[in-house]
């Protein structure tokens, strides 16, 4: 045996768990899924076919790419809004905070949510929204209203509202590293060569970190868009997303062949974003130093 | 030649308590080279950084060209800065970096693409252009960072240990180039550096920095020749120090004893007898003598034993075991005699020689 293949035998050994893993517990249900997506719907069960009608059924229905349009729009304004918030606070941790403790403190509060149940993040906001909740009981206290206002809960602002909380820490955390790694001598340099601290930001920090600006987008979109949690908490009448629909036709609806199809085309959505942001991010991939 | 700038008692504590720079005063002349030189932590950065406007003094001010600039921010300095490992922006081409000065100046368009040309010209790395800063050396590095700050027809340029990055033999060649660039153009560099080679090579003069003070200003020539203190004998380089005592002193002359030689050095000032001193000797100006020869007012003998020597190439340095614990560093030139004669055994009885004019004398 060549040193080449101690080393080609060493690296299938240690692949071989996650291997295994992954092909049993992701592709084969994947495959499984795939081949359901085919299948014909007779009422109360199914059977196997191979046959388009669930996903022509997707693509005329408007109920259902109109869930997948909602379901879009609610993923980009929590990706635009989570960015908006997040890259001040990372921005903030990097340049602003001058010591390294407060620095590692409030990072560590950043992303100390994560620790906390999911569940937990999205009732935190039926308390904040609701109708007992802070804000109505703040506002019937003032005297500003005389029973609590409605508007708050069960509604797509609410659900982007709790997304955009949950998600701010998946935000934060690459465009922290990113900005991190900008070495400060760049931003001397640009303020020596003219530049206020304005321009300074618009023309090095902001380029230098697309990367991770688009790690985070990427991570909250597609995060977003697979949520069915949120939705049920927070969501109103209008707030199901395609996930929880797809839940239903598992469930309730008892229709696998089209629960099938839309969890494929969702992939497929979620795929191409994927691509989309692994293409601007080698662009943009810059060596630093 | 006017002051092109003046640091007026320039003080500046970290936080942490530590004085980076400590009541500094300076005047720069209009076109000279001035090299700040120390250790690490004496505070020579700290100056540039002061001066560049990276940093606000605690006290004292800044004045270019007689215009108070303490306050002002970088941006707004008519100053820029070679930075240390370049600081070239990676997200831009070698020619975006160029004109990246140029750009916020509001000059018109062609104008500005014109001058970025031939500042890369200047340093030829036109056909680099359109490269990425991470496809050059360290050198054309070095000379892209150079382009970029000379493009903006700085007041002064700012160099911030340009060339420690960079290997020795291209270090020198370096030197030569950024002389030669000085020589050119005319315009006032200040430069900061821990390498006594390069700044004396290069400046006009020389400012020698310790904890956060200016221990002598001077030509490279005067601080060699005749450096204030121990620090910057030591510093400025290679001496020989011997303890002694001041046992006579004459209108010309001081007589020291150290151990077991005399040493005769010309009267500088007020030493009387029984004093303390430090005599601080070159290594190239103590000769070897043939044996048996006097010892006159002008010439010091001292007696040895060669302990190891060191070829260098161009000279060899002997290493003297003179009055049991001192050792003296003797440099020899290799010129045809010494070749002829051979370097002595090691261990060999060895009489060196000393001119009254060759040691310099401290408290």
């Amino acid at each position: 045996m060549t040193l080449r293949d101690i080393r080609r035998m060493r690296g299938l050994v240690l692949l071989f768990g996650p291997l295994v893993f992954v092909l049993a517990f992701l592709v084969v249900p994947y495959l499984i899924m795939f081949s359901y997506s085919f299948y014909l719907k007779t009422y109360p069960t199914f059977e196997p076919d191979f046959q388009f009608g669930n996903y022509l059924l997707i693509a005329t229905d408007p109920q259902y790419y109109r869930i997948f349009l909602r379901t879009f729009k609610i993923a980009a304004a929590v990706t635009v809004l989570a960015l908006l918030t997040a890259y001040p606070m990372a921005y903030f941790l990097v340049f602003v905070v001058q010591s390294a403790r407060w620095r590692t403190i409030l990072y560590f509060a950043l992303i100390l949510p994560l620790w906390m149940s999911y569940l937990m993040r999205g009732y935190i906001w039926k308390i904040i929204l609701g109708n007992d909740g802070i804000i109505n009981s703040f506002l019937l206290w003032v005297g500003v209203v005389d029973d609590p206002l409605q508007m708050f809960l069960y509604n797509q602002t609410s659900m982007v509202v709790t997304f955009v909380y949950i998600f701010i820490p998946f935000m934060a955390m690459p465009i922290y590293a990113v900005l991190e790694k900008i070495p400060k001598n760049l931003v001397e340099a640009s303020g020596d060569l003219g530049y206020s601290p304005f321009w300074t930001f618009l023309r090095v920090t902001l380029p230098l970190s697309v990367p991770g600006i688009v790690a985070g987008c990427t991570m909250t979109f597609c995060l977003t868009f697979g949520d069915f949690i949120t939705p049920i908490l927070v969501g109103g009448a209008d707030g199901s997303m395609i996930a929880n629909v797809i839940q239903s036709q598992f469930g309730v609806a008892l229709n696998w062949p089209l629960g099938a199809a839309l969890s494929i085309v969702m992939l497929g959505i979620v795929l191409i974003v994927l691509n989309l942001s692994q293409r601007v991010g080698k662009d943009e991939r810059i060596e630093i130093g | 030649m006017s002051d092109i700038l003046q640091l007026q008692n320039l003080h500046k504590t970290y936080p942490g308590g530590v004085a980076a720079v400590a009541d500094l005063s300076l005047d720069v002349r209009q076109g000279e080279f001035i090299t700040f030189l120390g250790p690490s932590g004496c505070g020579k950065t700290t100056t540039l950084r002061l001066i560049a406007g990276f940093e606000e003094p605690d006290s004292g001010r800044v004045l270019l060209e007689g215009e108070d600039i303490t306050t002002l921010p970088p941006y707004r300095r008519h100053v820029n800065t070679v930075f240390q490992d370049y600081a070239l922006f990676p997200h831009l081409t070698i020619y975006q970096n160029v004109l990246y000065g140029l750009q916020r100046t509001g000059l018109p368009k062609d104008e500005i693409a014109t001058r970025a040309t031939e500042a890369l010209e200047m340093v030829e790395l036109d056909s680099k252009a359109s490269q990425s800063p991470h496809m050059l050396s360290g050198g054309q590095k070095q000379r892209v960072a150079l382009a970029r700050a000379l493009v903006c027809n700085p007041k002064i340029l700012l160099l911030d240990e340009p060339l420690s990055a960079l290997d020795a033999k291209l270090r020198e060649a370096m030197q030569v180039e950024l002389k030669t660039l000085h020589e050119t153009i005319g315009l006032t560099f200040i430069l900061v550096t821990h390498d006594q080679t390069e700044a004396m090579v290069m400046s006009d003069r020389v400012v020698i920095m310790d904890q956060g003070t200016i221990v002598q200003i001077g030509q490279p020539s005067d601080l060699y020749e005749r450096p204030v203190n121990s620090y910057v004998a030591n510093f400025i380089g290679t001496s020989n120090f011997l303890e002694g005592v001041v046992s006579e002193v004459s209108a010309e002359l001081i007589t020291v004893r150290t151990g077991n030689s005399t040493i005769r050095v010309r009267n500088s000032g007020a030493y009387r007898s029984g004093q303390d001193v430090l005599l601080c000797i070159r290594p190239e100006k103590i000769f070897f003598l043939p044996e048996d020869v006097p010892a006159t007012d002008d010439l010091s003998v001292i007696p040895g034993v060669l302990v190891d020597y060191y070829f260098h190439g161009k000279f060899v340095r002997y290493r003297i075991k003179v009055d049991g614990e001192d050792t003296l560093l003797v440099d020899s030139q290799l010129n045809r005699s010494v070749m002829q004669a051979g370097i002595p055994p090691i261990g060999s009885r060895i009489s060196l020689g000393l001119h009254s004019d060759s040691s310099i004398i401290f408290n």
